[in-house]
């Protein structure tokens, strides 16, 4: 099991940002390695994801979707990808806080990330990074999309 | 070894090299020594359509004077870096290095310049590397380029090399005295570093004038230890004023890496340890 | 034979009571034949040219010159492959299994799922061990619905190539519903825990228990009740050579042939006979080359079974598997695996009075040959080389989902050593003595000596043993010189096992399946020997022995003897290789088989020389030549008479072989002294081994370079369980430690300089003397180290650390010590 947090301070206000973290365009963006991402539910999508780190590199498909959900405030994603290499089944608990400045949110997150299969037996002591990279990517192109 | 299937090629010229990766970009994936990308094909962890071997090109298996300093090919091996007069004369740091590397098979084989491609946050070679200021040596389809190692390696298993391009070598671009060491605990399977300490210092009277320390294996990506540096530099160096300024590596670093073989206490104990351990050894060098 | 030659029954029946498979406790058995009436070896050669010599090794030119040919050097015409689609997931339910993808892809003969080879193959079996109420969940070769551990088999592909096979496998798409994992046997005995297996009541597989003496009175008497949790870790045990197997079908003939690399191919081929319905007259089973085992191939594998039945799919092709490094260390057999309470009831002048031990073993997700038996062994040796009156282990076998346990160098008994010699230490610290001498104050000293868990050591002198290696290791200097550095704030520790351990398994009544050997010995009548015999040497250097024993009997050179070995086609019957049992076992029966060779080539010899009945009484070998009075003829001339049956002596027929079954009447006791000094780095927790001195004694030894060879090896194996080697599971049940990245065997920079020797205590089980010595080292060298390193940390008040004594944990101790008031 990986667990890591963190947080990142986002230049909107809370009420600007719910919608765009549910907005299926953005997280295709931002989700590292998304290359398909389709609506199958209520805030369930079908993803397809490659994910690399240097030479090391896999395919992956499964699911996004996002529960508990109270706007503007928090909501959990739950995100669930197989692949050849092994799988990944994790939960990342969101949490939208209101900065002092009023056009800014601290979004905090704690994940609880199970990988298996081939990954977990010889990558592990690889998985945490991996995932904290990731987390990074998901923030810095979110700051991207705003930006744009 | 049942990789997915790959075309292998084996180029004559550095030149038909970089044609074929400009053709195949990302697809494809440099071999020089092996040691990292044979076990990601064989656990098809990566799977590449195209192979390029680099390993027999010629002129890449040298050790060669650049400048003041020295020049390390692309397929010069670990091994080759114990016993090299030149590396041993203009830059020890790299001498005493290489053979805390794998075990014998991995330096017969394994090169320097693959190894920080790969960029294994626990491999060896970026804690010299940084501590002597290296520069590598890119060459693409758009000509030459040379970054420093620490903008070089980004990340965990990631580089500013794009994928088109391959590093013809590293530079060292000065030659360093013999008060250096390289201090490392390995990790008891792989023989990678858990914490792994380089130290190039310079001496005027019994003071530090000059003091580089390298840290690797601790976090996501190896790292100058710039405070301790500073703490040292022009002091007196007596072992209370090293275990003192040793202390702030735990500043140096946000997150100590954790995993199944060291926890991030452990290991920031060790950074702190070894940064003592290397200077003195430097300094009795 | 020297010492104990003459003496009459070697065994005796313990005084323990236990709902114990009797088959396990060893007893009273008669020897055949009866001690008093033997010929031993020593007296019928009594100056051997090549037994006791250090004869270098015949395999060693072939294998160090990779001339040998192992299971993937075997290439078959029409050869097809075969590649595994393993579980991801430790605990699962297959909810759909599409193939269609994966069948259409190029090369591809078939994918294979529990539903096409069911009717073909049953289950994968176990040796019963006699334990009442034992749970035996379904185990299927493929996965049938459920995934219990990562690694499991879940279906097959074959295809033209191996690599066609290998991308086929990544087209199979299995859509799991994991379930809850069990990883913790202790959480997995919790009447709320998930369980591994739905169809049984609860993950205990089997209780059992050992007893003998006076518990109460033992803990009554005692100074101090000492209570200690000591865990033997999971081991993964590596073998050079992965597995492999081939199998053929060739429907005409009704014949099965299996080449696969296992240490039992005579067991293998009556348990593929019963999951395949196949008479064992129409399955062969051939072990080439093997690579090593460490009792990760004493076992009978699904794919083993998998493979039979797919040969009969795709028949008269053969089909090849060969396991992966990651398959291996996920899918072979895991070694220990127990935790132990201990109380150990003790004097204050250091005498052990009694020791309860309450030991759960963590067994995995089912069970493979031996797996519930391997524990069973840890109780039977409790007793160690003491004579402490009362003892009594209770054993609980838990399903977890992980690998099966089974053996692994030592088989029970490390474990059992650890224990004890982890006691002796204990009690040598709790009331400030030496160790050395709480082990003298406890040793058994009359032989045969009962224990009492139902043993009956054959013959023992480990005072001899243990002075010996005092001396050799200069522990007295030592020890002085410790005590300078502890003043110097230095972390030095010196440590100590005195073992025994149970060989040469044994006789038939202790044992699951047969406890004998069997060998035949062949002269052609051009006059070369072939030895064929029932064990299965997977590195041990049997070729060697074997040949030295026969050259020596029947006064030949070495290299006219040719051991074969590994085929149930060519070798009548045989039961295997483990347990340090082929010299004692094995050997044993060679050396009948030769000697029966040799007095008919002496009754052949004289008449064709025409010798008088004197004569014919007293023909001697001299010079390679068979003498009677002054006429001779030389070896392949009497070999030549048998075979051309012109001159058959009375009461013979024509031809020149033996085979004799060897049944020992008990198991044998080999021991040793172990010491170990090494020195923590206080601030990073690291251990260093400054020297290691072994005193082992094997018996009579065969092959002084064979043993040193076993024992540097099993010296290594123990010290990587002492200082690095874990398998570990996260706690959803995924193995981490899955390839040698992560999972520390010892290499050749870890190990320190050994210095050993020897004593010699003949045992008077077999007319050899010979006890045997393939799990010696493993056995007394991980109790050495541990008790090494605890000594070094004593003076911080550090009692017990638990294995393997990483740096982390080494340095978390002694933080914890000195934050301590």
């Amino acid at each position: 099991m990986i667990e890591f947090k963190g947080s990142h301070i986002i230049s909107r206000s809370r009420q600007e940002l719910w919608p765009i973290l549910q907005d299926p365009a953005v997280l295709k963006r931002c989700i590292p390695g998304c290359e398909e991402l389709v609506l199958n539910g209520e805030h369930l999508y079908d993803v397809r994801l490659k994910v690399g780190f240097g030479m090391i590199k896999g395919s992956f498909q499964g699911t996004v979707q996002l529960t508990n959900m109270v706007e503007p405030e928090r909501y959990v994603l739950n995100i669930k990808a197989e692949g050849r290499t092994g799988f990944a089944h994790g939960t990342t608990r969101i949490q939208l806080l209101p900065h002092p400045s009023p056009a800014a949110t601290e979004i905090r997150f704690e994940s609880h990330l199970q990988v298996g299969g081939m990954i977990a037996s010889v990558g592990a002591r690889l998985c945490q990074g991996a995932a904290r990279m990731l987390a990074e990517q998901f923030f810095r192109e979110l700051e991207k999309c705003l930006r744009n | 070894m049942i990789p997915v299937a790959f075309d292998y090629h084996r180029p004559r010229t550095l030149e038909e090299a970089v044609d074929i990766l400009r053709q195949y970009g990302d697809e494809a994936k440099v071999l020089a020594g092996g040691h990292s990308l044979i076990p990601a094909l064989k656990l098809r962890l990566a799977a590449p359509k195209v192979v390029v071997d680099i390993s027999r090109l010629p002129g890449l298996s040298e050790v060669r004077r650049s400048g003041s300093g020295l020049s390390i090919g692309a397929g010069v091996t670990h091994h080759q870096l114990m016993v090299d007069p030149l590396i041993a004369k203009l830059c020890p740091l790299i001498a005493r290095t290489a053979p805390e590397i794998g075990d014998v098979q991995v330096r017969n084989l394994g090169t320097l310049v693959g190894s920080i491609c790969h960029a294994d946050p626990a491999a060896d070679w970026p804690a010299p590397l940084l501590a002597l200021e290296a520069q590598v040596v890119i060459v693409g389809p758009e000509g030459e380029r040379t970054l420093h190692i620490n903008e070089f390696i980004e990340g965990m298993l990631t580089t500013r090399l794009a994928g088109h391009e391959i590093v013809r070598e590293v530079v060292i671009p000065r030659a360093y005295p013999a008060s250096c060491a390289y201090k490392k605990i390995r990790q008891s399977a792989s023989g990678f570093a858990i914490a792994g300490v380089a130290v190039q210092l310079e001496k005027k009277n019994r003071k530090c004038s000059s003091i580089a320390i390298g840290v690797t294996g601790v976090a996501q990506r190896a790292f100058r230890a710039r405070l301790i540096e500073k703490s040292l530099q022009g002091a007196e160096l007596d072992e209370k004023t090293i275990a003192q300024a040793a202390r702030q590596v735990t500043e140096e670093v946000n997150d100590f890496l954790s995993d199944l073989h060291a926890s991030a206490a452990y290991r920031a104990a060790l950074a702190q340890v070894l940064v003592q351990r290397a200077v003195l050894a430097a300094l009795a060098a | 034979m020297a010492k104990t030659a003459g003496k009459k029954s070697v065994t005796r029946t313990g005084k323990a009571s236990a709902k114990a498979p009797r088959r396990a406790r060893q007893s009273a058995a008669k020897a055949a034949p009866p001690a008093s009436q033997r010929v031993d070896f020593f007296k019928l050669v009594p100056k051997p040219r090549f037994v006791g010599k250090p004869v270098k090794r015949k395999e060693d030119v072939r294998l160090i010159t990779g001339a040998g040919h192992y299971v993937d050097d075997l290439r078959l015409a029409d050869m097809l492959h075969v590649e595994i689609l393993r579980s991801p997931h430790a605990h699962a339910r297959i909810v759909s299994m599409e193939v269609e993808e994966a069948r259409k892809a190029s090369g591809v003969v078939g994918v294979f799922a529990y539903k096409e080879i069911s009717s073909l193959c049953g289950d994968v079996p176990l040796a019963h061990p006699g334990i009442p109420d034992l749970k035996v969940p379904h185990h299927p070769v493929l996965a049938d619905g459920e995934v219990n551990f990562v690694g499991e088999p879940a279906a097959a592909v074959v295809a033209e190539s191996r690599y066609a096979a290998r991308d086929a496998v990544d087209l199979i798409r299995v859509e799991y519903e994991p379930l809850p994992a069990v990883v913790d046997p202790e959480k997995a005995l919790a009447p709320d825990a998930p369980k591994v297996h739905k169809e049984l009541a609860d993950n205990l597989s089997f209780s059992w228990e050992v007893k003998g003496g006076d518990l109460d009175e033992a803990f009554k008497k005692a100074d101090r009740i000492i209570q200690q949790r000591v865990r033997s870790q999971r081991l993964i045990p590596c073998a050079l050579e992965t597995r492999g197997v081939i199998a053929q079908y060739l429907t005409g003939e009704e014949q099965l042939t299996v080449w696969t690399s296992t240490q039992i191919p005579h067991i293998l081929r009556t348990q593929l006979s019963g999951m395949l319905k196949l008479p064992e007259s129409k399955v062969r089973v051939v072990a080439p080359e093997v690579g090593g085992g460490f009792g990760s191939k004493l076992n009978v594998y699904a794919e083993e079974g998998l493979l039979s039945a797919l040969a009969r799919l795709v028949a008269p092709r053969p089909v090849k598997w060969i396991e992966t490094r990651r398959e291996n260390m996920a899918a072979t057999t895991h070694g220990r695996d127990q935790i132990g309470e201990l109380s150990i009831a003790a004097c204050a002048d250091g005498t052990v009075l009694g020791v309860k031990h309450d030991c759960i073993a963590d067994i995995g997700a089912y069970h493979q040959l031996f797996t519930a038996i391997i524990p069973t062994l840890t109780g039977l040796m409790l007793a160690g080389s003491y004579r402490f009156p009362a003892a009594r282990t209770t054993l609980k076998g838990v399903f977890t989902n992980k690998m099966p346990t089974d053996a692994y160098r030592g088989a029970g008994r490390p474990e059992a050593t650890f224990i004890i010699e982890r006691i002796m230490d204990l009690v040598a610290a709790e009331f400030n003595l030496d160790p050395v001498e709480v082990r003298r104050k406890n040793f058994a000293r009359k032989f045969p000596f009962s224990t009492p868990t139902g043993l009956a050591y054959d013959t023992g002198d480990y005072e001899k043993a243990l002075n010996q290696a005092l001396k050799l290791a200069d522990y007295q200097g030592r020890r002085a010189r410790q005590a300078k550095a502890r003043d110097e704030g230095r972390l030095v520790g010196i440590g100590l096992s005195t073992y025994v351990e149970i060989c040469s398994m044994g006789p038939s009544k202790g044992m699951a399946a047969g406890g004998w050997e069997s060998a035949t010995v062949r002269v052609s009548p051009t006059g070369s020997v072939e030895v064929l015999t029932g064990t299965c040497a997977h590195g041990q250097g049997q070729e060697t022995v074997f040949a030295q024993i026969t050259a020596d009997v029947l006064g030949i050179e070495m290299d006219q003897v040719k051991v074969q070995r590994g085929d149930t086609g060519n070798v009548p019957w045989g039961v295997g290789t483990f347990g340090s049992r082929a010299t004692a076992v094995g050997g044993t029966a060679v050396f009948e088989a030769a000697r029966r060779v040799l007095e008919k080539m002496k009754k052949v010899a004289a008449a064709a020389l025409g010798a008088s009945a004197a004569q014919a009484a007293r023909v001697q070998i001299k010079n390679g030549k068979f003498w009677a009075g002054k006429k001779s003829l030389s070896f392949a001339e009497v070999a030549f008479q048998a075979h051309r049956g012109l001159v058959i002596p009375e009461g013979e027929t024509p031809g020149l072989e033996a085979t004799y079954f060897f049944e020992p009447g008990n198991f044998t006791f080999p021991f040793g002294a172990h010491i170990c000094q090494v020195e923590v780095d206080r601030d990073t927790g690291e251990v260093s081994i400054q020297g290691y001195w072994a005193v082992d004694d094997c018996g009579k030894p065969m092959n002084p370079l064979l043993i040193d060879g076993q024992v540097h090896g099993g010296i290594a194996q123990g010290l990587g369980q002492a200082l690095y080697e874990e398998a570990v599971y996260d706690e959803s049940g995924q193995l981490l430690t899955g390839t040698l990245m992560d999972y520390a065997v010892p290499k050749a920079t870890h190990m320190p300089w050994l210095h050993c020797e020897r004593t010699e205590t003949p045992t008077d089980v077999n007319p050899l003397g010979v006890k045997g010595v393939g799990e010696a080292g493993t056995i007394g060298s991980t109790p050495a180290i541990v008790n090494a390193v605890i000594d070094a940390l004593r003076p911080l008040g550090i009692k017990h650390l638990d294995m393997p004594l990483r740096p982390e944990k080494v340095w978390r101790a002694i933080k914890k010590a000195a934050a301590a008031p």
